[in-house]
């Protein structure tokens, strides 16, 4: 999976664009409210999250029962259950597909797995026509860019933004003005209905899957997942075999809590159930239905102490509250997945050491595990992260020697004493002139970080620990 | 202001304190550790400072597990004879209470150790507040104040309430609510150096609620300093007149209005 | 063992076999069983269901039988200054004659233009969720009710179920009958985008209005 290692220069450049630091404080100051209000009118709030999180580690628990259990019932509705180990089998497999049913356009609905297996590159290669139908996800694809957001991929884009891609690639007549968000919504939908009707097949994700029935549940507020694949003629499915749950009964909790989680509704306006191919009396439906199951690193998260994120549904509320996504963006992570989620997902998708400053660009101020409705501990994951950054010699030679030297000054009382006295004594023989002000306005070494933006106070003469033996000692 | 204050009473001491000041209270505050030990000693305890170094926070969330326990044992072995360890840091506290256990492997004597520590630690308000009973501070800070949620007090000790009946006992001290009290105003310990202009962004958005309260904000309190001097610096670089204060030097009587030098 | 899409046998069996090596520390949580909402009282239900899809934008009536639905249309669409033109899902068995007697130029088939307005029949609607039902199946042509711009559903007043346990029930009945519909939707309102600002927009791709009939025997 793609990640980008320059994690820094990213963010320089992100926090530089003032259209996403809007974008990001509407999204901030609107969607922790929505989460706020969908889950406080609920009574049993607590008690929904506990369900949910059982839910997801039955699902865990027994994820190959469960897989096996819905193939089987796939099998039974006339479907076919394909199994792909990486991102390359899976496109691999959906290129087929794609070729077997003599496919020239393909729709797709919002789907981050096909994103995290660069899914739409890969059938371009192949060439095939693909069109993302998720409005989000067309504004992006017309303007070559990957989602910001895994909820709302086009977050970082604004209206103007919106009106200028749609102009420069429509090539709209001058006698139809797009000019208004009215405009936009009547060209978009006038386009997409174009590509739905003349699609041949229709790729979809998942939220979850049934075992019990051979479920694929999809849910959106556009009702492009339902267009995509009632309109072609063969449907296909990627997900990631996570997305597993016994019954129908768990997956009704998790339906309760995803929706409220992302984007404060009770349930999205269109909740769809898919269970094979059209029947041979159905007036309309694919004549086939395909699911692939991704794993691409998921089965071995298992067992180790990242097993808890696969308990993620995806819901986007730890973006949502994450006050570093939201000084930032999606994009300067330079990962698919994005956010606190993104920061414990990416290192074990695409490997630490292209992604190793993302669980580390964190305070652990823990508001995303809060809010998390599924009690994934999102800073933990990541402090093991960081943890096995360390262990594994990938963190930077100086950082690790500053730990290293931090721990043996202070294991002991003469060295912890003689290094504060010193620091002490330092700092204000640094201060110079300024030691009157009890500011300093630079600082030297790993310090100049500090002082780019903030002073910094000039310690006093005793130290705590001085004053207070001064104190014992006359008294 | 102490000789002011009631006596400590003559009875026997309520029980041991240690109190584990935090090593940034021990370098650049020593008033708010002076301030701690006296709040202790006016409750009715018997407050030790044994010697003392760093609780491991920054080894441990840097990922460097074995020199973080390194420095947890040592801090369970300081600490091990009193019957409470106090301090006046939520982040520091969460350290002792919610992660020391975590470092060592379950039925381990060291895992036992840590689990007695955690049981016996408290952060300096909710000490205060909930086991000393502390309902009648002499303290008077005559301001405006606005109070900085650490996110440790908040998620990880569940202290919100305990600093604020506090301080509601300091006589003319009035808190302005803040705007998105629960957010982080971009500290984090090595984070604030290691991604600065992240921190930053996010001092500008805390500050920017300082700003906007319903009356405007003579002074920052909070329990935690990493937070206070993190944004004390960033106030102080920006020309904002605004003191700040920890908590317990307001609560001790300590505080006074020099606005204009963010302190 | 069943085998499943062709080629690909080896990671099928890699990633069983991982699964299960993996030693999953989650564990089998048993739930204790959902306070399910009492049955909904007809009534309440009716009120329940009212209030919630109309929070999400979709509105209501209920009329004494099917042959009132053809006369509930023509108010709705007067309401909405839409012409008195529908196209019926074939499924949906209404008598020529009462839509003539309505006043409501009907057509039996599939939409034609954008600005349709379709009837279909529903399956159910969920009170504890204000959510209606629709599902394909024979004869019934699922694409019309996503393509429509305005979208009626008309369920009888039997197959409103208090909770969801009453969709699940059904989807089991139907799938140990062997006739598991290819998709069965939940519908609690219009087509909805939110990215293209504030507020989010009707109509996206399919209904830009969604009405439910509830008609009693």
């Amino acid at each position: 999976m793609r990640a980008e290692r320059d994690f820094p220069g990213l963010v320089e450049k992100e926090m530089a664009d003032p259209v996403l630091r809007e974008s990001l404080g509407a999204m901030e100051a609107s969607r922790a409210h929505m989460y706020k209000l969908a889950f406080d009118e609920l009574d049993d709030a607590g008690d929904l999250k506990a369900r949910a999180t059982a839910v997801r580690r039955r699902s865990i628990a027994g994820m190959a029962e469960y897989l096996q259990q819905f193939e089987r019932n796939v099998l039974a509705n006339g479907g076919r259950v394909h199994w792909a180990a990486d991102g390359s089998e899976a496109n691999e497999i959906i290129g087929r597909i794609c070729r077997d049913a003599q496919a020239r356009l393909v729709t797709k609905s919002k789907s981050m797995v096909t994103e995290e297996i660069e899914l739409v590159p890969a059938l371009e290669l192949a060439g095939f026509e693909v069109v993302e139908t998720d409005l989000g996800e067309y504004i992006i694809q017309l303007r070559g860019e990957t989602p910001s957001h895994i909820t709302a991929p086009s977050l970082h884009v604004s209206l103007q933004q919106v009106i200028d891609t749609f102009n420069e690639h429509h090539q709209v007549p001058r006698d139809r003005p797009l000019e208004t968000a009215d405009q936009l919504l009547a060209e978009a939908r006038a386009v997409l209905r174009e590509k739905f009707l003349h699609a041949d097949v229709g790729i979809t994700g998942a939220n979850f899957l049934v075992a019990e029935t051979g479920s694929v549940i999809v849910v959106t507020n556009e009702g492009n997942a339902d267009l995509t694949t009632t309109l072609t003629r063969t449907h296909i499915v990627v997900t990631g075999i996570e997305k597993v749950v016994a019954t129908l009964e768990d997956a009704e909790v998790l339906l309760r809590i995803l929706p409220r989680a992302a984007v404060g509704q009770r349930l999205t306006n269109y909740t769809s159930f898919f269970h094979g191919p059209r029947g041979v009396a159905d007036a309309d439906g694919p004549n086939e239905f395909h699911v692939v199951l991704l794993d691409n690193g998921r089965s071995a998260m298992l067992g180790t102490e990242f097993e808890d994120m696969l308990r993620c549904i995806r819901c986007a509320a730890c973006l949502n509250h994450c006050p570093v996504y939201t000084a930032i963006g999606g994009h300067a992570y330079g990962s698919v997945y994005p956010g606190p989620m993104g920061a414990v997902l990416t290192p074990q998708l695409a490997g630490l050491a292209a992604s190793r400053h993302l669980p580390n660009a964190s305070t652990f101020c823990g508001r995303c595990a809060e809010v998390c409705p599924v009690g994934i501990p999102l800073p933990k994951l990541m402090r093991h992260w960081r943890e096995r950054e360390f262990a594994n010699h990938l963190r930077p030679a100086g950082e690790r020697r500053g730990l290293r030297l931090w721990a043996w000054l202070n294991d002991g009382g003469v060295r912890y004493r003689l290094a504060q006295a010193v620091t002490r004594k330092f700092l204000r023989w640094y201060a110079g002139r300024a030691l009157a002000t009890g500011w300093l306005r630079h600082l030297p070494g790993p310090g100049r970080a500090w002082a780019q933006t903030r002073d910094f106070p000039v310690p006093p003469e005793q130290s705590f620990q001085q004053l207070w033996s001064k104190r014992e000692r006359d008294t | 202001m102490s000789e002011t204050r009631p006596q400590k009473p003559a009875t026997a001491p309520a029980g041991r304190v240690g109190l584990l000041a935090t090593c940034l209270i021990d370098t650049f505050r020593p008033a708010a550790g002076l301030a701690s030990a006296r709040l202790l000693e006016q409750a009715g305890y018997d407050v030790s400072v044994p010697e003392q170094g760093c609780c491991g926070q920054p080894n441990f969330n840097g990922g460097d597990k074995n020199g973080a326990r390194k420095m947890a044992l040592r801090t369970i072995n300081v600490f091990a004879g009193y019957d409470y360890v106090v301090v006046p840091s939520a982040s520091c506290a969460a350290m002792l209470r919610v992660h020391y256990p975590e470092l060592f492997a379950a039925d381990s004597d060291e895992r036992a150790q840590a689990e007695a520590l955690a049981r016996r630690t408290w952060e300096l308000t909710e000490f205060l507040h909930d086991v000393a009973g502390v309902n009648n501070l002499p303290a008077e800070f005559r301001a405006n104040i606005a109070v900085h949620d650490s996110c440790s007090a908040l998620r990880e000790l569940g202290v919100r309430e305990q600093p604020r009946a506090l301080l509601a006992q300091v006589k003319g001290c009035k808190e302005q609510p803040l705007a998105n009290p629960d957010v982080c105003c971009g500290f984090g310990g090595l984070f604030c150096i290691k991604y600065p202009d992240i921190s930053n962004r996010m001092a500008q958005k805390k500050i920017a609620d300082l700003l906007t309260t319903k009356e405007p904000v003579d002074a920052l309190v909070s329990t935690d300093l990493g937070c206070l001097l993190h944004l004390a610096g960033k106030l102080h670089r920006d020309g904002t007149p605004m003191d700040v204060w920890h908590i317990a030097e307001v609560l001790d009587g300590q505080a006074s209005l020099v606005k204009g030098e963010s302190r | 063992m069943v085998e499943a899409g062709t080629g690909h046998v080896s990671s099928r069996t890699d990633i069983l076999e991982r699964l299960r090596r993996g030693a999953a520390t989650s564990d089998y949580v048993t739930l204790t069983e959902h306070s399910a909402e009492p049955a909904a009282q007809t009534v309440a239900g009716f009120a329940r269901f009212a209030e919630l899809a109309g929070a999400t934008q979709m509105t209501t009536t209920r009329v004494a039988g099917q042959g009132a639905v053809p006369n509930a249309v023509r108010t709705y669409l007067a309401q909405q200054q839409l012409p008195p033109n529908v196209v019926t899902d074939p499924t949906l068995k209404l008598p020529i004659e009462s839509w003539l007697a309505a006043g409501v130029g009907q057509v039996s088939g599939d939409v034609q233009a954008d600005g349709d307005v379709y009837i279909s029949a529903g399956l159910a609607a969920i009170a504890e969720c204000g959510a209606v039902v629709i599902a394909s199946g024979p004869g019934r042509a699922l694409r019309n009710d996503f393509l429509a711009r305005t979208h009626i559903v008309v369920v009888p007043e039997a197959r409103l179920l208090p909770s969801f346990s009453g969709l699940w029930n059904l989807l089991r009945a139907d799938g140990s009958a062997g006739r598991l519909a290819r998709e069965y939707c939940l519908v609690t309102g219009p087509s909805r985008t939110a990215d293209l600002g504030v507020p989010a927009k009707l109509g996206a791709h399919g209904p830009e209005r969604v009405h439910i009939i509830f008609f009693g025997d």
